[in-house]
């Protein structure tokens, strides 16, 4: 499907941009964002827009150590937030957070779940989405 | 209800992470996508906007569109909470020509599709219904009554639409909550019903 290609808008400034925002979460540390995120998810997709991200238990600290973008990020998912969600709420392109948010799960801040591959075949999945829907 | 299975030994001592599925809600500028997210929505519709340089193609269109005065900047989206475990989205595609590269992230992984129509302009319904029939996503057509103002039998929307027989074409009223949940549940029967084929077939 052509979804699973590489997103037109996660391009090369948009990683630049998050290994500057994401600089000052690991001063010390060997091997700066940029290197380690390249551009890359961890994922062999891209995350979805809808992908649920949210704090790991114990990251006050670390989210305090976080840059300004990071840290807005991490905070703004102290609840389950689609990408989608906290782009609008931290005021910033999807590209932009969906990289930012990949740096923060290999930080150990984040946790992230995205939809499950093969969703479309998942029959009590969708079962269980109809009896929601009619509850409402 | 962060810790809500910390009774049980997990293998990761983390908060259960609920799974998100997804909905895409497409159709022409003005034809109340925004409206009908708002809908059935839990939360006020957001806004994402798109990261970068515009591509100035498409130019919006509101001569035949009178009382839509606020223009969707890129894409606007809604949440369901199922269950506590399960949250369902619907992300409207941008109204936009200019904005028309952002439907592969839009409908990447999504369940189904509704397209949203207006059969004053029944031609705005065509790009969605092409897109997602490429992609061979289940969609529904729901046409948008506008005050009552259906000038159309559905047969001929249907016609005139040229869609398989699978795919249904029914009425809604996008600014009402029961009207949009039974388009969300006829796009979920149809979501369903191929599952179920797609079972029979692999597991005989």
């Amino acid at each position: 499907m052509s979804a699973e290609q590489p997103s037109r808008e996660n391009n090369g400034a948009t990683t630049v941009a998050s290994a500057r925002a994401c600089d000052d979460a690991a001063p010390d540390a060997g091997v700066r964002p940029y290197y380690v995120t390249g551009g890359r998810t961890r994922t062999e997709r891209p995350l979805g827009i809808q992908a649920l991200a949210q704090q790991l238990p114990g990251v006050r600290d670390a989210i305090r150590r976080l840059s300004f973008e990071c840290r807005d990020i991490a905070l703004v998912c102290s609840q389950p937030m689609s990408l989608a969600e906290v782009a609008a709420r931290v005021r910033l392109p999807i590209g932009v957070v969906r990289v930012l948010v990949a740096d923060l799960v290999e930080a150990d801040v984040l946790q992230v779940h995205d939809t499950p591959e093969r969703v479309q075949d998942d029959i009590s999945l969708i079962q269980r989405l109809i009896h929601g829907v009619r509850a409402l | 209800m962060a810790y809500a299975h910390s009774d049980r030994v997990d293998a990761m001592p983390s908060r259960t992470v609920p799974i998100p599925v997804k909905i895409v809600i497409a159709g022409g500028f003005g034809v109340g996508k925004t409206t009908l997210v708002g809908a059935i929505s839990e939360i006020e519709p957001l806004t994402t906007e798109a990261a970068m340089t515009h591509r100035s193609v498409g130019i919006d269109d509101t001569s035949k569109v009178a009382r839509k005065t606020t223009t969707t900047v890129a894409m606007d989206f809604g949440r369901i909470t199922v269950e506590k475990s399960l949250i369902l989205y619907l992300f409207g595609t941008p109204g936009q020509d200019r904005f028309g590269f952002m439907w592969d992230d839009i409908a990447g992984g999504a369940l189904g599709a509704v397209v949203l129509a207006d059969t004053r302009r029944i031609e705005d319904a065509f790009p969605g219904i092409d897109y997602f029939e490429r992609l061979g996503m289940p969609f529904v057509v729901a046409l948008n009554r506008f005050d009552g103002e259906q000038p159309y039998a559905l047969d001929a929307v249907r016609e005139a639409l040229d869609v398989a027989s699978d795919v249904p074409v029914i009425e809604c009223d996008a600014r009402a909550r029961e009207s949009v949940k039974s388009v969300v549940l006829t796009l979920l029967d149809v979501v369903l019903q191929r599952a179920t084929a797609r079972a029979r077939v692999t597991q005989p």
